[in-house]
């Protein structure tokens, strides 16, 4: 668990990036009390490709997690990275939106996703629009 | 889940922003791919509509390009009651670069098509005139055909040169009867004085 809090962001991704071993062993509970403020830090870090490293561990995480902690704590945060200043950061945000239905299923993106997103098709700002259509087409996509 | 993403995707084919609405022409075509025939019909032909007929050129530019992936996702009926029109509309497009686009899909191979066939074996290399009758390919595509080689854009010209001789195969060799009886094979009467033009 030091790794988690360390210096470095490669070494808290790498470690984050392995989790499954870990979980087996120290349980959820534990693990998530670490874990939640490493992902906090790295979801907002400043150098945007270690952004986009988190992201792309949220269905992992996702898997790991569970529905239930997800939705307490992760989902807020995936949801923000689509109005995320780089495009790069939105974009990968949708395709990670696409990879979490896959994970929780069509009905927890009706619960939880699609009111934000609809709003995000409203927004006055054309980028958010454009994320949204990203979003929407990478939703109907058929499966990976 | 896609259902509700529909007046979602109605909403944003019809943004103010042109480049919101071009980005819809994709979404339209992994969408309608999801849905059935009675259903594209009723929830996306008024918008698909509005998109080939958009006032922005930049928006009929994306349609033109993936207009032959459109075509494969909406299916044979809506292709006859509403795409041929809509391809003429954009092989008569008034920007030189919404005809150029559209030419690249005339035939039956794309050349880009035929680079990536050779890198995925099972990588689908219609065109948009492999997907309709050669009866309407004869008469509503040819007669584009024959404006666009003496275009004034050097560069629809040199996509219609390009990609002309792909139509040679869905013509083949059946004979035409002219309006005097004379009898000539369909791909020399109709296609070799453009060739040679």
């Amino acid at each position: 668990l030091q790794c988690l809090r360390d210096d470095s962001s490669d070494v808290r991704l790498n470690i984050i990036s392995k989790l499954d071993n870990v979980n087996k062993v120290i349980g959820i509970e534990l693990l998530s009390q670490s874990l939640l403020p490493a992902i906090v830090e790295l979801s907002e870090d400043k150098q945007w490709r270690v952004r986009l490293a988190i992201i792309e561990f949220m269905p992992l995480l996702a898997k790991q997690l569970g529905v239930e902690f997800f939705n307490d704590k992760l989902s807020s945060m995936c949801l923000g990275w689509l109005s995320d200043p780089i495009f790069s950061i939105r974009e990968a945000a949708t395709i990670n939106l696409r990879r979490l239905i896959e994970v929780f299923g069509a009905q927890w993106a009706k619960n939880h996703i699609l009111q934000k997103v609809t709003a995000f098709g409203n927004h006055t700002v054309f980028t958010y629009r454009i994320t949204t259509i990203f979003a929407l087409t990478v939703s109907c996509l058929p499966p990976f | 889940l896609i259902a509700d993403l529909i007046p979602l995707f109605t909403q944003l084919s019809a943004d103010d922003h042109d480049s919101v609405r071009l980005l819809t022409v994709e979404s339209s075509i992994a969408i309608a791919e999801q849905l059935k025939l009675d259903e594209k019909k009723a929830l996306m032909l008024v918008s698909l509509r509005s998109l080939y007929n958009d006032k922005s050129w930049r928006v009929r530019y994306v349609v033109a390009e993936k207009f032959v992936r459109l075509a494969q996702a909406v299916g044979k009926e809506i292709i006859n009651e509403d795409l041929v029109s809509a391809f003429v509309h954009v092989l008569k497009d008034s920007e030189a670069e919404v005809r150029t686009a559209a030419c690249q899909s005339i035939p039956g191979k794309r050349l880009i098509d035929c680079l990536l066939a050779e890198l995925f074996v099972n990588f689908d290399i219609l065109g948009f005139g492999a997907l309709i009758e050669p009866a309407i390919v004869l008469k509503e595509i040819i007669p584009c055909v024959k404006e666009l080689v003496t275009d004034s854009s050097p560069h629809v010209r040199a996509a219609v040169a390009l990609q002309i001789s792909g139509l040679a195969p869905l013509l083949g060799k059946e004979k035409y009867v002219h309006h005097n009886n004379h009898q000539q094979e369909k791909t020399n009467f109709h296609l070799a004085p453009l060739i040679t033009c």
